[in-house]
């Protein structure tokens, strides 16, 4: 991270972002299904939903489908944001804390299991050079998500 | 929190494919969380943490073989890093939220080694089992 707090993507992680552009549909669902099951408490959020009540439940659900691209398409923003996170997130920020009133610890809970899908998906590519940057993302957004909570 | 009967059977099935790789799997999460975290460098400064350091090698190979004592002794985690517990809480006196740290990035060298194995299942009874293995090792603090 530079000195005013912005960020310098590596050539490592242009590659891996393309390929997340291109491919994101298969981390929107992917992502957000796999936070619904390791951590089953951020269920809470989506009484609406309808049956969570197993795996295979989750992954057959539509809203599921649809709620996790709207997440990630929001992390597609970030990527192409990186320098301007908080500025991007600020709406955002404020309908988490206001309307939705959602934990900030489930943006890092959210974020830790993207960096793991995309290990599954990259494996030996995923190095930890990688990795870092991602995690320098991820926690970039979290922070910005939660930056107009009051 | 306590493991069901089907999140055990997952840990010790997969540890026994895991095993295989021990070594490098220690090393890699080692690698993983200094450069993702680098504020876990503090708890060694007495190490040389270049990629490819011996120590660095044979710090892994202990935190590796420490996860493979829990999940062969994974119906009584407590007893089986009794002593270790006792070492972190006495001794080393690492911050609890570094366990968390380590275990995601024991987390991500697996999920990244064995991506056909590391289903959402699998992930939760990991991610549940390294929790466990965590609060058995920081449950003496204090």
């Amino acid at each position: 991270m530079g000195a005013k707090g912005e960020y310098y993507p590596s050539k490592l992680i242009g590659k891996v972002l393309k390929i997340f552009c291109i491919s994101n549909f298969v981390f929107d669902m992917v992502s957000f299904h796999r936070l619904l099951v390791v951590y089953p408490w951020t269920q809470r959020f989506f009484d609406s939903f309808g049956n969570l009540s197993s795996p295979s439940a989750i992954l057959g659900n539509p809203k599921v489908k649809a709620h996790g691209k709207k997440v990630l398409t929001s992390f597609g923003d970030a990527i192409k944001n990186m320098d301007n996170l908080k500025t991007t997130f600020a709406k955002l920020s404020e309908l988490h804390c206001d309307k939705l009133h959602v934990d900030p610890e489930n943006f890092k809970l959210l974020g830790n299991v993207l960096v793991t899908v995309l290990a599954i998906h990259f494996g030996k590519e995923f190095t930890p050079e990688v990795q870092a940057s991602w995690q320098k993302m991820v926690a970039g957004v979290a922070s910005a998500l939660s930056s107009r909570y009051h | 929190m306590s493991l069901t009967k089907t999140e055990r059977t997952l840990i010790v099935s997969m540890w026994a494919k895991i095993s295989t790789q021990a070594d490098t799997i220690g090393t890699e999460t080692l690698e993983r969380l200094f450069l993702s975290y680098p504020q876990t460098k503090t708890y060694f400064p007495h190490f040389d943490l270049h990629p490819g350091s011996a120590q660095l090698h044979a710090h892994g190979s202990k935190v590796v073989a420490a996860v493979g004592d829990a999940a062969k002794n994974i119906d009584n985690i407590g007893a089986a890093l009794s002593k270790l517990s006792e070492l972190h809480a006495y001794v080393l006196r690492v911050d609890p939220v570094n366990f968390k740290l380590l275990s995601h990035c024991l987390l991500v060298t697996l999920a990244a080694r064995f991506p056909a194995d590391f289903t959402a299942e699998a992930h939760a009874a990991w991610d549940k089992f390294l929790s466990v293995v965590s609060s058995v090792l920081t449950e003496k603090y204090r």
